[in-house]
């Protein structure tokens, strides 16, 4: 006959018990995670009050077995690639030409942490409402209200939300000045703007004026628009930035650096080839400081 | 009464502080590997025994596996003590046996005490430099040039 548990045990394991079973309602509370409580309640429930009353008999059964099915089999199922790109992406980053027999004697090492990191990432998932994984920074950002867009001001395409037609003018003429005042003043007052309200609003005009701004000695000035336009990331400048971004001034280049590694945008796949610029520079002191910040050798 | 004979010990319970010793060691040993600069042997087998095309990069797995895990070993256990020993010995000369313009009393005064302390900052400074990620000393004088020189163009 096997021993009985102590009491205070068995309270312990029923306290564990009752908080995994609830922990899953934290990732309920988002819509988007009970997909069979959404089809049951749009297709089962009926719309009229008293039909309502009438069928509840039925429904309320129904609809626990709905929200069961959600915390334990839907939800679950749902996270399981998220779960499975969250813990292979930094599988995508390794450069296996450059670094082909550490990356391979790391793989022993790299395999099981996948693997611990998969559970991990699937359990946590499953209980709790964590954004979707997409892959790379990029698309990630696109999430984001003020991520650039390839195309941030076609004609008919209406305004980001939360910014005003009037948002958009006030940006563009304030950024227009503030560039005008850049070119005999590096100085000039800071620029306060809504990023998302200027990248709407940006303009072949104010590309023209960043250029003039960009073609001048004054290393200073250069920074600030470097600065802007990496914060801002407007047409043209989401295309290549390494050209944006390239400066002869190593000191710029160290300070751009510095401003990407604090960027969330930081390990965007736009910004890649920056990264490798700025990894690959040929100032010492540059390379050092991005190898420090924006390298990803001594964490793989 | 009855009274319990002691056991005697377990001839595998000496065994265990000493495989922990052994794994701290390996953990320890693996901390200055991370550091691209501390991997010696491995930059090399990366930079010139690479295949170009990644076909081969495949076929060569077999190889490449057993050779990158000996390298960090190499690394760990041979190159980094090897490359650690002058940079700890100078800096006990440093720090015990160089003149910080004290009197000749003083230097003299201070000798059985650096005579004392040699092994223990030698052995000390070894271990550390050997497990640690700590740049060596011809790095961490290049990068004080590089600040200063970063500096003075500031």
């Amino acid at each position: 006959m096997t021993p009985r548990r102590p009491p205070r045990l068995r309270a312990c394991a029923l306290v564990a018990l009752l908080l995994v079973l609830a922990a899953p309602g934290c990732a309920w509370t988002n819509r988007d995670n009970r997909p069979v409580w959404n089809a049951f309640e749009q297709n089962l429930v009926p719309d009229d009050e008293t039909l309502q009353w009438v069928t509840a008999p039925v429904t309320i059964p129904l609809g626990i077995v709905a929200i069961v099915v959600d915390l334990f089999v839907a939800h679950p199922i749902q996270v399981m690639d998220d779960a499975w790109g969250a813990s292979t992406d930094g599988w995508h980053d390794i450069d296996w030409q450059a670094h082909y027999y550490s990356q391979t004697a790391f793989t022993l090492v790299r395999i099981p942490l996948t693997a611990v990191h998969l559970v991990l990432s699937f359990v946590g998932r499953s209980l709790f409402d964590i954004r979707p994984f997409t892959r790379g920074d990029a698309a990630r950002t696109d999430e984001l209200p003020d991520a650039p867009s390839p195309h941030p001001f076609p004609p008919q395409t209406p305004e980001p939300p939360g910014v005003s037609p009037a948002d958009v003018t006030h940006s563009a003429s304030d950024t227009l000045a503030w560039l005008v005042a850049l070119r005999t003043d590096a100085a000039a007052e800071a620029l306060a703007v809504d990023d998302a309200a200027l990248r709407a609003a940006w303009t072949d005009e104010l590309s023209a004026a960043a250029s003039d701004v960009l073609a001048q000695d004054d290393a200073v000035a250069r920074l600030r628009v470097r600065r802007l336009l990496l914060r801002v990331a407007p047409p043209p400048y989401d295309v290549d930035p390494v050209a944006a971004f390239s400066d002869a001034d190593p000191r710029v280049r160290l300070a751009l650096a510095e401003d990407l590694a604090r960027s969330p945008q930081r390990w965007s796949a736009r910004f890649t080839p920056l990264r490798d610029a700025l990894l690959a520079d040929d100032d010492p002191v540059v390379r050092r400081v991005a190898r420090e910040l924006l390298g990803r050798e001594g964490n793989p | 009464m009855t009274r319990t004979t002691p056991r005697p010990p377990s001839p595998h319970a000496a065994r265990g502080p000493s495989a922990a010793l052994l794994v701290a060691l390996l953990l320890l040993a693996g901390c200055a590997v991370a550091r691209p600069e501390h991997r010696h042997l491995l930059t090399a087998l990366d930079e010139y025994a690479t295949p170009a095309s990644s076909t081969a990069r495949w076929l060569l797995v077999p190889v490449a596996l057993p050779a990158g895990v000996g390298a960090y070993v190499i690394d760990s256990f041979v190159v980094n003590p090897v490359r650690a020993a002058d940079d700890a010995w100078f800096d006990t000369v440093d720090l015990l046996w160089t003149s910080h313009e004290e009197s000749t009393f003083r230097r003299i005064l201070w000798v059985p005490f650096a005579v004392v302390l040699t092994p223990v900052v030698l052995v000390g400074d070894w271990v550390g430099r050997w497990m640690a990620p700590i740049p060596s000393r011809d790095a961490a004088e290049r990068e004080r040039a590089a600040d200063a020189e970063r500096e003075a163009d500031a």
